[in-house]
């Protein structure tokens, strides 16, 4: 009896107008919106993704882990980690927006989070950034995210190999010498005048001397040298 | 009168598919919504009454016809009926559920993470045991809520795998490991009765 009250109150409420129905034109625009905030977000993940990248390899970050268990710790401290949890956050929103559709729910999270991972992180490292615009790629990257200033790398061009010295020349135009290149643990011997090199160590302000723990040559096309180049001499062939 | 023609109407729609009803709801026809109200009242209110306790049971159907009615120009009219409406049904009993607190709900469950073997096949021959009939009788109002309703869609309400899949919106083997531990949980549950 109640369960026919019910219908019965249902088709009043409908035939009094009361109760009408959504427009497909409101389930197409809902769509679209959630498209949108798909491919937006993605992008946003791509982008950032690309922008780690760069600066990974601008900054000389990238290779520290050469340089051993220091240098894998100084990796992890440099590493602008607050962009890892802004793309964890963006992915999970990417995945539970997807998960409203049956190809994507009807597989297991680990399988559908581990396609857009990868997919994301594929599209984001072949995303060379300085490609899209050359204000982009020569942003300044927010300092709160990316770490700033003296870091535990250096990246330099040797100007000369006097005794066991290197003498190198950074991006500010700064002449540093490390003073015994035998007692830096990870040194590379191959090292010639006009090499790139990327030095994990810190620079003494007093004498701009370096306290190195590793020396290794670069190829220029690694380093996403900025333009206009920041070597005197450097061209940046990777362009 | 005009309940007479209402039934005439009625009964000539009795052999018309759900599809088809519904398509002809998607252009405002109410005596078309009528009769799938008809045709799901009573699954609707079982359902509802078994998955989210008795006393709610018909403010959850008459919450799922009219959102089903507002929502209908989203329903595709080329795919199967009863799990769009049931999916509705879902998100009402776990709205009056959450709100009721009676039971706790997990926002996210493991079971959805990996992959686990599908065997439907093995669920459908112990569906018509004695054993299982007499277990899910008993203690079936005893499980959590996320054992419990794949148990009702599959045994009372006869659904596949596949449609539980698109009800509740978690992999098919997800539906098959949770069938499996509900039976293993109301197995544990007469064992300790006995």
């Amino acid at each position: 009896m109640k369960k026919n009250n019910i219908l019965e109150r249902i088709v009043t409420t409908i035939r009094a107008g009361r109760l009408k129905q959504r427009s497909r034109f409101h389930f197409i625009l809902q769509t679209l919106l959630l498209a949108l905030v798909v491919v937006a977000a993605s992008a946003a993940v791509v982008f950032i993704i690309g922008w780690v990248r760069l600066w990974l390899h601008r900054s000389g970050v990238w290779f520290l882990p050469g340089f051993g268990l220091r240098g894998w710790q100084l990796f992890i401290g440099s590493f602008p980690w607050v962009t890892v949890i802004v793309i964890g956050a963006l992915v999970i929103a990417v995945e539970v927006l997807l998960r409203r559709y049956g190809v994507v729910y009807r597989r297991p999270l680990l399988y559908s989070l581990g396609a857009v991972v990868c997919l994301l992180i594929v599209a984001g490292v072949m995303l060379d950034v300085r490609r899209l615009d050359t204000r982009v790629a020569d942003f300044d990257m927010p300092g709160t995210v990316f770490r700033r200033g003296e870091g535990p790398v250096i990246i330099g061009q040797v100007i000369g190999l006097p005794d066991d010295r290197i003498v190198l020349q950074d991006a500010a135009g700064r002449t540093l010498i490390i003073v015994n290149k035998r007692e830096v643990p990870f040194f590379s011997d191959d090292v010639v005048v006009g090499d790139m090199v990327v030095v994990g160590g810190f620079v003494r302000d007093r004498d701009n001397t370096l306290d190195a723990f590793g020396i290794r040559p670069v190829r220029r096309e690694l380093l996403y040298l900025p333009r206009p180049p920041a070597f005197p001499g450097a061209d940046t062939p990777d362009r | 009168m005009k309940a007479e023609d209402g039934a005439v109407r009625t009964s000539a729609m009795e052999d018309v598919s759900d599809a088809e009803l519904a398509r002809r709801v998607q252009h405002e026809d109410v005596e078309a919504f009528e009769e799938l109200m008809n045709r799901y009242k009573e699954r609707l209110t079982r359902y509802a009454r078994r998955f989210a306790g008795g006393l709610d049971a018909d403010d959850i159907v008459q919450e799922t016809f009219v959102k089903a009615y507002r929502n209908i120009r989203s329903f595709n009219t080329a795919r199967p009926f009863s799990p769009w409406l049931y999916r509705i049904a879902h998100n009402e009993a776990i709205n009056f559920i959450r709100r009721a607190k009676r039971e706790p709900l997990a926002v996210f469950d493991l079971d959805v993470v990996f992959p686990h073997a599908a065997g439907e096949e093995d669920v459908a021959a112990d569906a018509s045991s004695r054993e299982t009939g007499e277990l899910l009788k008993r203690f079936v109002g005893e499980l959590p809520p996320k054992y419990r309703e794949p148990i009702v869609l599959y045994y009372f309400e006869e659904f596949s795998y596949e449609a539980i899949s698109d009800i509740m919106r978690i992999p098919k083997g997800t539906v098959a490991i949770r069938l499996k531990r509900a039976k293993d949980l109301l197995r544990t549950k007469l064992r300790d009765r006995l």
